[in-house]
């Protein structure tokens, strides 16, 4: 290089470094300008995008989405708004590929869990699901965490639910009794789920606790009601919708549950602490309502099947019979008899519904 | 304070100082393609909106306002900065010493902003590429580099240049070494290097570290893609020879009618392009959101293969009709969009389980690149430096060469050879020079003369082997691998290690190129090819007479040439041993 064997060689350089030392000012300058104005005007399409989608005009909105994406590459609100609206348009493979670039760049992103989760769940992806589920609660929300993480969990257990995993959607309620602060709504929320997932002691649990905090709830008691209903203290039950008819007493339905209670332990013989009179005059009632919902059943029938047949014709021997003193033999004779006929009512007439609701509850507890 | 010393430039050696330059020249290739970035960034949301292709008037309007300003400007304010970068580039290698007038710079930046950012369909890179070799081109006049340095200093600002548009140092690199140079120089490899880091690091301080696509993770789902791949570099390299033909045929259309057409053939182009915009808003511009989008699955295979030939056709009519602009990423577009629409066709139609179409986008990227530029190493690489996954090396091989040898079986001269024809240059071919067999040793060199003589062979055998092959001299084992040269003059009764003093003689091995056989030839007729693995064991032997056969000089083709007198007189004054 020969200026550097020269004179001006020391000038020429240091002119040389001060013209790149201005350059890199300017260039300085105009960046950040563009930087502003680059990341407004993404602002302005992200906002425009939202109002869109507010409106219903999903399409358009993932235009603005994009162009604001384009603008400002690394924004994860951008990408996620986008690829929820994608999910709203069924379009999941395309939500999928920007979730799974979220999820690249912020592995906690709750929200994109989330949405990962159900695509994975719509498509019948289980343990891709579940992993994202959970990923989804123990992740990180940018606002309300505690009830986006509830959402979350009462969701992978309707999921779980819903194929056939009621065990494990139990341990999720049961996650969410300890990880959540309890109030009225948690109780409520979870006794729904319990009824509804057939776990009716917890469910009766929950719904204590909900009636405990509020005691003048009609949903609570009725909600208890029908879980001590659903496990067959049919007593406790009673007691729970007359606490529920106190203090909704116009409501129909509810006196009608409470009706219902009232007929079953009115009818049911294994209540503890009857005498055997008592049980006897019980099981002759639940002789007679059997005898006619198998009559009812077959009435329309050429002939009655033998077995059928036979049962009844036990039942009417019993009961133009009755005991003048009934012993606890005469109690058990009786419920055979009523068993016989229940098992027929089934097997002759398995499609038509049994209008005693009373009776059939009375009879699946005895099954029981 | 040794080491303070060591860093003043004033007391640095020549090569360390280049490298310095190299540094100089990195960054600011790169603050100019930062503000170049910037500038066409600005004129793209003033002048095509933002969400692009959504304003109707402005989109049909704006390519062929911005079609008409840069090409106005480069014929009649900055006509330095006419043609493509790459052979302008390459002919400051080969032509002007590595000069390259300062205002190019100045007229690319203006010119190529104006049609890029207004959305023609073409590039930032190849413009970058050609303002680095330009600065770095204007560095070396200012620091008064000898004419070598100079030689070398434009690819070192070429890859300045393009390593900060593409924001991939590697891409850089490998392409001017492949499109540029044309050879694995050792000497420019390090300053290259460094000025395409140098400008990639100030790039990514100023625009972010942001990668150019958002990439999904590949794999390869089933062995069989690996047709899938192939047949997209087929198709690609179809399309890629075709591309390179209709341009050449568009281009001397185009030149057939110089005058007004030059002016105007840019604003018709625009105006197809904005037309095409307002239906596919994607191929405005380099089309980068597009790949993107397509990178993220968004598009049908019918819409991904749309897209694909319109940006091929709006393309050739913006190159063709002279706008300014770089032919990089409109090939990456291509690729990828053919690619992605082929593998959306696999995922429906191939028999195995296929990968999603994104993996396509991102193998196809570099096919069309490929065909187009016939840099194969570049087109790999540049999708493994995108991608940044080591699983996708094999199918994008695989998809690259195909597509770069079926483009040349259809297409023998390569795009960047056909344009430098266009524009009056005649530039060596890189392609066919890097594909040109040297001559070896092995194609010249004639069977061992016998008897191999040694230190114990007789004087008058020897006498009679030096009249007969007409050397002046004969070569002599000396043993231990050693070879030497007795002249004729030196042969007598006795034994050779009695009456003679060789002269070392260097040896040849039958893989060397011929050019390396012949400096070491000095003054010696002849000389050993000996085995690599036995340097006492004789293959053949080479003589100056054998070389210029070889090479199909005419001349005294049949006789072997010697030192001094022609004649081979022993004892001549030129002879090795008269002058060892």
């Amino acid at each position: 290089m020969t200026v550097f064997g020269t004179r001006e060689g020391p000038a020429t350089l240091a002119a040389v470094i001060a013209a790149i030392v201005v350059l890199f000012v300017f260039t300085g300058t105009l960046a950040k300008i563009w930087n502003r104005q680059r990341l407004d005007r993404a602002s302005e399409q992200f906002q425009t995008g939202v109002e869109l989608a507010r409106l219903g005009q999903h399409e358009e909105a993932i235009q603005h989405y994009l162009a604001a994406l384009t603008l400002s590459r690394d924004n994860t609100q951008y990408e996620l708004a986008l690829a929820l609206t994608l999910v709203k348009l069924d379009r999941l493979t395309q939500a999928e590929a920007y979730l799974a670039e979220t999820l690249a760049a912020d592995p906690t992103n709750a929200a994109a869990n989330l949405s990962l989760a159900r695509i994975a769940a719509g498509r019948n992806n289980m343990n891709d699901a579940v992993l994202y589920y959970h990923r989804a609660v123990y992740g990180l929300w940018a606002d309300t965490p505690v009830d986006h993480r509830l959402q979350a969990r009462l969701e992978l257990a309707d999921y779980l639910v819903s194929r056939g995993q009621t065990r494990a959607a139990v341990a999720e309620l049961v996650a969410v009794e300890s990880d959540t602060p309890a109030d009225h709504a948690l109780h409520m929320t979870l006794a729904t789920r319990y009824l509804k997932y057939r776990v009716p002691d917890q469910a009766a649990a929950q719904f204590r606790d909900a009636a405990a905090e509020e005691k003048d709830d009609p949903k609570a008691w009725t909600g208890l009601g029908e879980a001590e209903m659903a496990a067959g203290n049919y007593g406790a039950a009673e007691k729970a919708f007359r606490q529920a008819v106190r203090y909704d007493p116009r409501n129909k339905a509810l006196q009608a549950r409470l009706s219902l209670a009232e007929d079953v332990t009115e009818l049911d013989p294994s209540v503890r602490l009857l005498g055997t009179v008592e049980q006897y005059k019980r099981s002759r009632a639940l002789l007679q309502r059997a005898s006619a919902a198998l009559t009812a059943c077959t009435q329309d029938l050429p002939r009655l099947p033998a077995e059928a047949q036979a049962a009844e014709n036990a039942s009417r021997g019993l009961l133009d019979h009755p005991a003048r003193r009934p012993v606890i033999d005469d109690v058990n004779k009786n419920l055979g008899v009523v068993a016989a006929l229940w098992k027929q009512r089934l097997a002759v007439c398995p499609k038509a519904p049994v209008k005693d609701d009373a009776l059939s509850m009375v009879m699946g507890r005895l099954a029981r | 304070m040794k080491w303070v010393q060591r860093l003043n430039p004033f007391a640095m050696a020549e090569e360390h100082r280049f490298l310095l330059l190299a540094i100089l020249i990195g960054i600011s290739g790169g603050l100019l393609v930062v503000c170049f970035h910037v500038v066409i960034e600005f004129i793209r949301w003033y002048l095509l909106g933002i969400p692009v292709g959504h304003g109707v008037v402005r989109t049909i309007l704006a390519p062929a306002f911005g079609g008409l300003a840069g090409t106005a400007l480069i014929v009649y304010v900055f006509r330095s900065a006419r043609g493509s970068g790459v052979n302008q580039t390459k002919a400051a290698i080969y032509i002007s010493d590595g000069i390259l007038p300062p205002q190019t710079i100045l007229g690319k930046f203006l010119a190529c902003s104006l049609t890029i950012g207004t959305g023609n369909s073409l590039g930032p890179e190849d413009p970058a590429l050609q303002m680095g070799a330009a600065a770095a081109s204007w560095l070396g006049q200012v620091f008064r580099l000898t004419r070598d340095n100079m030689r070398r200093i434009a690819p070192v600002g070429a890859a300045a240049g393009l390593a900060a548009a593409f924001n991939t140092p590697i891409t850089a690199v490998l392409f001017v070494m492949e499109e540029v140079i044309g050879s694995w120089n050792a000497q420019v490899l390090g300053s290259i290097v460094l000025s395409a880091v140098s400008a990639v690091v100030v790039s990514r301080w100023f625009l972010g570290n942001e990668p150019l696509f958002h990439v999904p993770r590949f794999t390869l789902t089933h062995p069989s893609e690996l047709i899938v791949y192939a047949m997209i570099g087929a198709v690609t390299g179809l399309l890629a020879a075709l591309f390179t033909r209709t341009a050449g045929w568009l281009k001397s259309r185009v030149a057939a009618h110089p005058g007004k057409v030059t002016l105007y053939a840019p604003m018709a182009a625009g105006l197809v392009v904005g037309f095409v915009g307002l239906w596919l808003p994607q191929v405005l511009g380099s089309g980068y959101q597009g790949i993107d989008s397509a990178l993220h699955n968004r598009f049908t295979w019918q819409f991904l293969l749309a897209l694909a030939m319109a940006k091929i056709v709006v393309t050739l009519l913006c190159f063709s009709a002279g706008t300014p602009g770089g032919m990089f990423a409109p090939t990456v577009f291509t690729g990828a969009m053919i690619g992605g629409g082929m593998g959306a066709l696999a995922q429906h139609y191939w028999p195995a389980p296929v990968s999603a179409p994104s993996a396509y986008v991102l193998v196809g990227i570099g096919t069309f690149f490929a065909g187009i530029f016939r840099a194969p190493m570049t087109s790999v690489f540049m999708v493994f430096e995108v991608s940044a996954s080591y699983v996708i090396i094999v199918p994008v091989m695989v998809a690259n060469i195909v597509s770069y040898l079926v483009s040349r079986r259809l297409q023998p001269e390569a795009f960047a050879d056909l344009i430098a024809r266009h524009e009056g240059l005649d530039l060596p071919s890189l392609e066919h020079e890097r594909e040109q067999r040297a001559l070896r040793v092995e194609d010249a060199m004639q069977p061992p003369p016998w008897p191999v003589l040694g230190a114990e062979s007789p004087g008058p055998e020897a006498l009679e082997l030096a009249a007969r092959l007409g050397w002046g001299g004969v070569l002599v084992r000396e043993g231990k691998g050693a070879w030497g040269w007795v002249d004729s003059g030196q042969l007598g009764e006795g034994t050779l290690g009695e009456t003679a003093v060789p002269v070392s003689a260097p040896r040849l091995y039958r893989d060397l190129s011929l050019d390396t056989a012949l400096r070491r030839f000095g003054p010696f007729p002849a000389l050993p090819v000996v085995s690599r693995a036995n340097a006492d064991l004789l293959v053949g032997v080479l003589t100056l007479a054998d070389i210029r056969r070889t090479y199909g000089i005419a001349g005294e083709t049949g006789s072997p040439m010697t030192y001094g007198n022609r004649n081979g007189a022993p004892g001549s004054e030129s002879s090795p041993a008269s002058q060892a």
